[in-house]
């Protein structure tokens, strides 16, 4: 009999095979359906893996009293905490032998961020599962466009987010010509971008235009003191990512929405907002555009890919709630096979139709009464 | 259910009726079944004139020639009324606040009847000696205490106060401390609370509409310019509660010549020397530091961040964190913590995570916590660096080689200090409280009792009456003719 140790070494023939199947039914594709039993099983097999061959989350699990074997459903997989990626490596190999590590932006604070080590299995995976997840929902029509991008040039920005390095490569086949970058060293450059969006206006040739929403905020901004806005063509389309919260006041959902339509004539259909962490190799994005080509009629939200699952949980207990309540999300992902498949966010959400809406990140602890709350005090001492 | 079709005054303006008020606005509170809806009249810079004028007239007329005992008597009464459990408002106050403030019912009991025992004619008789050494300085020209002459104080004709926050009965206090003043008062409700000094306001006008005349409390949103320029103008002190932003942008608006208190946020922590650690009184310590650290789940800036324990006792530090969960689970058992938001509860659940991945590599660090939801947890870590809670009874514990060792951990958040908490002998408490008092700490208390300071208390460090009073001396000895 082998050793357990052996049985899920990364080269084990149960890590292969499970990263062949995985991988597999991420190929199948976004509109594959009665995924329940495939998913479930995957996500059992995963936990398998990932409960012997990753020690922290091993007793994370023990502390808990679940086992592999001991359950039955993808939903009783105990969901790690995002904060716990800003401790310590969780990943199911020596994190030295990582071969891509991943940091999120940590806008908090930046010596807390959180950490992810893949090594090649979970590169290949990464990279099929963003494919896979979003290409049906920029793309539904397999177009291309010309892609302007309110980002640094890849020799520019830090080789570590996962979310640079799973769009560059979707954008980039997805994109006639090069990409085009509109920030620097410096900042955005607002007017490169102004004078570009004006081409597109004359040319008649739709553009794709993507930033976090942030990035856009600024932009309007900019555009609102100068007063000019677009009439982009048709077939343009803008994605946003990354939350509402600008620098001076936080702008809702919808306003974002309006304003974004007012500046640039891109109907809503075509205001893309992508959901996704570093924590999690799938990103997700509004079903608007998709919904319009195939002539769907649904709301605004997010579908997760087959290979997910979201879960909106009482922020509180940590119970599952029922649909349309709001709550904390929490997904599970087949893709995140070198870490943790779920994981609990602080992201506020609700199951709507066969995915979720996000609500935004929950702020932490402001203080209701009169002691300082952390932020507070960080912010007012500069720490 | 109580408060759901009926709305609940979320003011006390006596002077008016209902043809002065052109329109409401309302707020709602708790959720499902448990609702409660409250509404306020919309300001306007006419309305609040109105009212200022009446505020000063009442006190005109009648406060201001009021002896100060008589005022004493009056309060007394008023909050004598709320000693019996049957009272209306305060059965009102403890069906309301739960649903209005989130503090489980058991923590607004509590609350209301330390309150009452706090604010007897006896305590505000203290207060004004304490302050003043003899409280007809407010009634006449009275003998200095020591030079030659006579003075009198006088107090604000209009104090205008801006509460924030939502641990009870702060409101009530400073109603009274204007009403001792002999000043009327203004009171800008905090959103979070309106209810509870309009109560107390309508108990005062049930002892002596006249005085009650006196008290008006509004709601208006902070930062309206052309209500605040009116108030601000009109008003000869304004205090004005909340964090530094908010209180820096009140600040800017009042007149330089006005007399101008902020109380901005603070916080607080505890220690315990090695004599408290004692096997036979270590249950005892931990039981105090679990009231310290639960009261108003932990909202107020008395409440303790961090308790920094000695070493080198019969119990070790880490043993005394367990020891205190165990006391804050009993303290919530008796004393449940309350409604909190989903971003708090998040917060606390993340950071509870983090620590229970570190705990897995690190034996210096240990989390306990409530079995479900996040009732309370306390943290234990080797690392003595203060680190601000987020609050709702998160709790950390951290050991020091020597109770001194504490003024240099301090001294990073030297400037927002309030209250320590310290289980130490006499000798070590009061050199402790030396040192802390160097850093800007107000208050040096015994374990147990940091969310419960007296009524003398110098808050903030300073007076709660004398910083408003002004003077008028007689330097001469006088003819009697």
């Amino acid at each position: 009999m082998p050793k357990t140790t052996n049985k899920y070494a990364t080269d084990s023939d149960f890590v292969r095979n499970l990263e062949q199947d995985i991988t597999a039914f991420i190929k199948a594709g976004t509109e594959q359906t009665d995924t329940e039993d495939k998913f479930n099983e995957l996500a059992l097999r995963l936990f398998e893996y990932q409960y012997n061959a990753n020690a922290p989350y091993q007793k994370y699990c023990a502390k808990r009293g679940i086992k592999p074997g001991d359950i039955e459903s993808w939903e009783e997989i105990p969901a790690v905490p995002m904060s716990a990626f800003k401790e310590i490596p969780l990943c199911t190999f020596p994190p030295e032998e990582a071969t891509g590590i991943f940091r999120s932006s940590g806008t908090t604070n930046p010596e807390k961020r959180s950490k992810i080590y893949l090594n090649d299995t979970g590169l290949k995976l990464l990279d099929t599962s963003y494919m896979y997840s979003v290409v049906n929902y920029l793309y539904p029509s397999g177009e291309n466009l010309h892609t302007l991008f309110m980002s640094p040039p890849p020799h520019l920005v830090p080789p570590d987010s996962v979310l640079m390095y799973g769009y560059s490569k979707i954008l980039a086949n997805h994109t006639i010509g090069d990409i085009e970058y509109f920030m620097d060293e410096k900042g955005f450059n607002l007017e490169a971008l102004v004078a570009r969006l004006r081409k597109a206006e004359e040319t008649g040739e739709s553009v794709f235009v993507i930033s976090v929403t942030t990035g856009y905020l600024h932009f309007f901004n900019y555009c609102l003191s100068k007063g000019i806005s677009f009439n982009l063509p048709e077939g343009s389309r803008l994605g946003d990512g990354g939350g509402y919260k600008g620098r001076s006041r936080e702008i809702s959902k919808k306003e974002f929405f309006e304003l974004a339509q007012k500046m640039t004539g891109v109907p809503p259909h075509c205001l893309i907002n992508g959901y996704s962490m570093t924590e999690l190799q799938t990103a997700f994005c509004d079903n608007v555009l998709y919904n319009y080509v195939k002539g769907i009629k649904e709301p605004r939200y997010k579908l997760g890919p087959p290979w997910t699952r979201s879960v909106v949980v009482d922020p509180e207990t940590l119970q599952p709630l029922t649909k349309g309540e709001t709550g904390l999300l929490r997904h599970y992902c087949l893709a995140n096979i070198n870490t943790v498949l779920a994981v609990q966010t602080d992201d506020l959400g609700y199951q709507i139709g066969d995915g979720f809406e996000v609500v935004g990140r929950a702020k932490g602890a402001e203080a209701r009464g009169c002691s300082i709350a952390m932020d507070e005090l960080i912010s007012a001492q500069g720490m | 259910m109580l408060g759901t079709k009926t709305s609940i005054p979320a003011f006390f303006l006596p002077g008016l009726d209902e043809a002065d008020f052109a329109d409401f606005t309302t707020i709602e509170f708790g959720q499902g079944q448990n609702r409660v809806r409250m509404h306020s009249p919309v300001l306007t810079p006419a309305l609040l004139s109105k009212v200022i004028a009446q505020l000063k007239e009442a006190r005109e007329e009648y406060l201001a020639k009021l002896p100060v005992y008589e005022i004493i008597r009056t309060i007394d009464k008023a909050v004598a009324l709320w000693r019996d459990s049957a009272y209306p408002p305060r059965r009102k106050a403890e069906a309301l606040l739960p649903l209005i403030t989130g503090y489980s019912s058991q923590m607004i009991t509590q609350t209301l009847d330390e309150m009452v025992l706090m604010l007897r004619g006896e305590d505000l008789k203290l207060l004004l000696e304490e302050e003043l050494g003899d409280p007809l300085f407010l009634d006449q020209f009275r003998p200095r205490r020591k030079s030659t002459g006579m003075c009198k104080a006088y107090g604000p004709k209009l104090t205008t106060a801006v509460f924030a926050g939502n641990v009870p009965g702060l409101p009530v206090a400073n109603i009274i401390y204007a009403l001792l003043m002999k000043s009327a008062i203004l009171g800008k409700s905090a959103s979070e609370e309106p209810l509870f000094a309009v109560l107390f306001a309508q108990s005062l006008a049930e002892v002596d509409p006249e005085l009650a005349r006196s008290v008006a409390m509004v709601c208006w949103k902070g930062g309206d310019e052309e209500i605040e320029d009116v108030v601000f103008s009109s008003s000869d002190a304004v205090i004005v509660y909340g964090g530094e932003r908010s209180v820096n942008e009140v600040r800017k608006r009042v007149p330089s010549g006005t007399r101008f208190i902020a109380y901005g946020h603070k916080l607080s922590f505890g220690v315990i020397g090695r004599e408290y650690l004692a096997a036979d009184r270590v249950r005892q310590t931990a039981a105090q530091a679990a009231i310290d650290a639960s009261v108003f789940d932990q909202q107020g800036c008395l409440s303790p961040h961090v308790f920094y324990v000695e070493e080198g006792a019969e119990i070790t530090p880490k043993e005394f964190a367990k020891l205190l969960a165990h006391q804050m689970d009993a303290f919530n058992q008796k004393i449940p913590r309350g409604r909190i938001s989903p971003d708090e509860s998040a917060a606390i659940n993340q950071l509870r995570g983090s620590y229970e991945f570190r705990e897995l590599e690190k034996d210096d660090i240990a989390i306990l916590h409530s079995s479900q939801g996040t009732d309370w947890t306390v943290i234990y870590e080797n690392d003595p660096v203060f680190v601000p809670s987020c609050l709702n009874r998160t709790i950390r514990v951290k050991p020091v080689k020597d109770v001194k060792d504490v003024v240099d951990l301090i001294k990073p958040v030297k400037g927002y200090l309030q209250t320590v908490g310290a289980a130490l002998l006499e000798k070590r408490f009061v050199s402790l409280a030396d040192k802390m008092g160097q850093l800007g700490a107000d208050r040096i208390c015994p374990l147990g009792k940091m969310t419960a300071p007296s009524l003398t208390w110098h808050h903030d460090g300073r007076f709660n009456l004398l910083d408003l009073l002004r003077w008028t001396d007689i330097e001469e000895v006088l003819d009697k003719g």
